[in-house]
């Protein structure tokens, strides 16, 4: 195993939105669900910041996904729905409800190998 | 020749998974030319009114319409009484039928199996694949069997046991379940799985073997501690069959270690992410062993949870078991877990010979701060001898342990009679003959055992600031309430399987009792447990109701219930899981939010008291937002 790291984002992407990325993207910010089934997290990718994407099992019509990022790319975490905001409700991190995951991940692929690694990806079927 | 394969009745889950020991030998088996047949008592005796009653009418039916040359029994500890009792069945039904055991319990204890059971012909210990398949071989050819490798057999009237030729290469067994597919009906035990379950599981077999020396584990001894595994190909080949044949999406990889490999799990997580199946997976693992790096990718390929024996919170029993885990690798590794949304489930051992009080109550809080921390499941089971563990041969003093005998026996009932056999053979029922204890009495161990594993799952909060409140003091100051209301039952938790509610019903009291007879707690530090008590059990009714249940809120609209709390529950859980010191400034009324934000997923929140007018009147919390 290398020992040469990658950043990625692992998460859930609609079918439609699978077939269309390939392996390099698909040009636009790519929008990545942190929860299988449940778009209330995102992580939004700008284009230029995937170095590749590696397409996982499709299921409940999400196709998981690892998108491998450029070095010193950033991402944003965006939370597509509100509690009401004017009532000052700080979230309790009980684990029994709910998990926090951090959107960026910490890979073991060297990347000069993610060309390499994603080269398969571009017949989406 | 024509060999019949039976379990008998291991557990009370009513979902099962086919017996994955039978079911890889009758694939080598067949393999090997013999038609073999697979008659599972555990799922047989599902729905039954009296599964204790019908298991032994089942199997003779199945000998009947079967007329096996050979019967094989297999025995894990808890159900060797009911395989015992099956090998005399089988000799009633027909005499010239030969009986052969294995499994953990025979086949770790092989010649003293023979020695016990007149009516078992043979015994195999340890791996039973090659010897199964070579006495076989000799009875079809009426060849002797005085070098079957493993083979325990009886020659002028003592059990003989023969040497072993060593260990399998497991990438000769075939793919499993397509193999089996006419000797056992896989989709039955699909059916057992209730609608709506988050995943279809089922075990399936990854390897064998972990080269670690725990003192109180079998089974590492019992597959001499070479770690080996299934080519990828063939497990993925059984993954692929199960889930298209029978839709089964969760795999439960049976391996005692599987991550001791890491280029394996990496060519494993691999190989399923590439191949698209949209499954998940659970497997073995140690705190000790590092993963960072490739958890991403195990993730990535459908990994939901791993399994960790922690064992202790004890340093010095953790040296002393020879399992050497130390507590800041234990949260870390549960905490990055955690961050990657895999679970975990943390099994403790308790009940070590000269495991203290102190020690105890510090294991039990580090379950509850693990559960905090994220954990899946913590589980807590009594130390018991099973062989061949090194510390079966120890010698260590023990006594018949029928309080875990209830815990783990197949059935809610154990008959005296079935107690009075157990009891009478200590040497082959080791395993139900616990060392003695610094930590309690047997009964104790048992209440320790039951009460806090359903303790930490429904109120972990409560017991984690219990814990960190009373200190060495958590279990001794807990059995003074077992002493004063009585413990917690099996049967009574156990009472409505899935719903939590017979056992919040039988450990509420048993809190609030602790709480009563805490004379040392000052004032604030009783609120403490009261407000976190309270705001676990509004938790369980506003995550378990159809729809929001309104009974002593202080207000409620169509998605969220909102009551005041006297403690600020947020930064409660931050102090425990910081390991930050609990003071009395916790202790000040805070508005406490549950809201449900999906269909099941829910989100707790805080806010001033002074908030509530304006929350009065909103029907919804949950809104879109322009993302």
């Amino acid at each position: 195993m290398s020992t040469k790291t990658t950043h990625a984002v692992i998460g859930y992407v609609p079918d439609e939105v699978a077939k269309a990325l390939g392996s390099e993207g698909h040009g636009r910010a790519l929008e990545v669900r942190v929860e299988r089934g449940n778009d209330r997290e995102i992580v939004r990718i700008p284009a230029g910041a995937i170095a590749g994407v590696l397409h996982g099992a499709s299921q409940g019509g999400e196709t998981g996904v690892q998108v491998l990022l450029k070095e010193r790319a950033t991402v944003e975490a965006v939370t597509t729905h509100g509690i009401a905001g004017d009532l000052d409700l700080k979230a309790i991190l009980d684990p029994g409800l709910i998990h926090r995951k951090p959107p960026i991940n910490v890979i073991f692929v060297a990347p000069e190998f993610v060309p390499r690694l994603t080269a398969d990806q571009s017949k989406i079927s | 020749m024509r060999v019949l394969l039976t379990q008998p009745p291991l557990s009370t889950n009513l979902e099962v998974s086919p017996p994955l020991g039978l079911s890889t030998l009758a694939a080598w088996l067949i393999r090997k030319g013999h038609e073999v047949s697979i008659c599972d008592l555990d799922l047989a005796v599902k729905g039954l009114p009296s599964p204790r009653e019908s298991y032994p009418a089942l199997l003779e039916g199945a000998v009947r319409d079967f007329a096996p040359h050979v019967v094989g029994v297999t025995s894990m500890f808890n159900n060797s009484l009911q395989a015992e009792r099956l090998t005399r069945l089988v000799k009633d039904c027909d005499d010239s039928i030969v009986t052969v055991g294995g499994g953990s319990h025979f086949g770790a204890l092989a010649a003293r199996s023979l020695r016990r059971i007149p009516t078992l012909d043979y015994a195999i210990e340890g791996e039973g694949e090659a010897a199964f398949a070579s006495l076989l071989d000799a009875l079809s050819r009426g060849a002797g069997v005085t070098d079957i490798p493993r083979l325990c057999h009886r020659a002028d009237g003592e059990g003989r046991q023969n040497s072993s030729d060593g260990l399998l290469d497991l990438a000769q067994i075939p793919a499993v379940w397509p193999v089996v597919k006419d000797c056992i009906d896989v989709g039955r035990y699909a059916r057992t799985i209730p609608a709506g379950a988050a995943r279809r599981t089922i075990y399936v077999e990854a390897g064998r073997g972990c080269p670690f020396s725990c003192s109180f584990c079998a089974t590492a001894p019992f597959w001499e501690r070479r770690y080996r595994v299934k080519p990828v190909t063939t497990l993925l080949e059984e993954i692929r069959y199960l889930h298209e044949e029978f839709g089964y999406n969760g795999f439960m990889f049976v391996h005692d270690l599987l991550t001791v490999d890491k280029n394996y799990v990496e060519e494993l997580s691999e190989a399923i992410r590439e191949s698209r199946l949209p499954i998940e997976w659970m497997a073995n693992h140690r705190t000790d062993i590092d993963l960072r790096g490739l958890l991403p990718k195990m993730k990535a390929a459908g990994c939901w949870a791993m399994f960790f024996g922690i064992e202790s919170a004890s340093a010095r029993l953790q040296k002393q078991m020879l399992k050497g885990l130390k507590r800041e690798g234990v949260v870390s590794t549960i905490t990055g877990l955690a961050n990657l949304g895999i679970a975990s489930t943390c099994s403790f051992v308790i009940g070590f010979p000269d495991e203290t009080p102190e020690e105890l109550s510090a294991t039990v809080t580090m379950g509850a701060e693990l559960k905090l921390l994220g954990a899946g499941i913590v589980q807590f089971h009594r130390l018991r001898t099973w062989p061949p563990a090194p510390l079966s041969r120890a010698g260590l003093p023990a006594r018949f342990d029928l309080d875990s005998l209830r815990i783990e026996y197949p059935f809610l009932e154990v008959p005296d009679a079935d107690v009075s056999a157990i009891e009478a053979d200590p040497e082959f029922f080791a395993g139900y003959f616990a060392p003695h204890t610094a930590a309690g009495t047997f009964a104790q161990m048992a209440q320790v055992e039951m009460f806090f594993t359903h303790g930490i799952h429904l109120a972990p909060l409560t017991i984690a600031v219990m814990g960190r409140l009373s200190g060495g003091n958590l279990v001794p100051t807990f059995y003074a309430v077992v002493d004063r209301m009585g413990g917690i039952s099996r049967k009574e938790v156990e009472a409505e399987p899935g719903s939590p509610w017979p056992a919040w019903r039988e450990l509420h009291p048993r809190l609030e009792g602790w709480l009563a007879l805490q004379p040392n707690l000052e004032e604030w530090q009783g609120e403490l447990v009261r407000g976190a008590m309270a705001y676990e059990q509004r938790r369980l009714r506003f995550v378990n109701s159809q729809g929001v249940d309104r009974e002593g809120l202080a207000a409620s609209g169509e998605d969220w219930g909102a009551f005041i709390s006297p403690v600020d529950i947020a930064a409660l859980f931050d102090r425990l899981r910081t390991g930050d010191a609990l003071t009395s400034d916790l202790v000040r009324e805070w508005l406490v939010v549950f809201v449900q934000e999906g269909s099941n997923s829910f989100g707790a929140y805080t806010t001033g008291v002074e908030k509530l007018p304006d929350l009065r009147g909103r029907p919804f919390l949950v809104e879109p937002s322009a993302a």
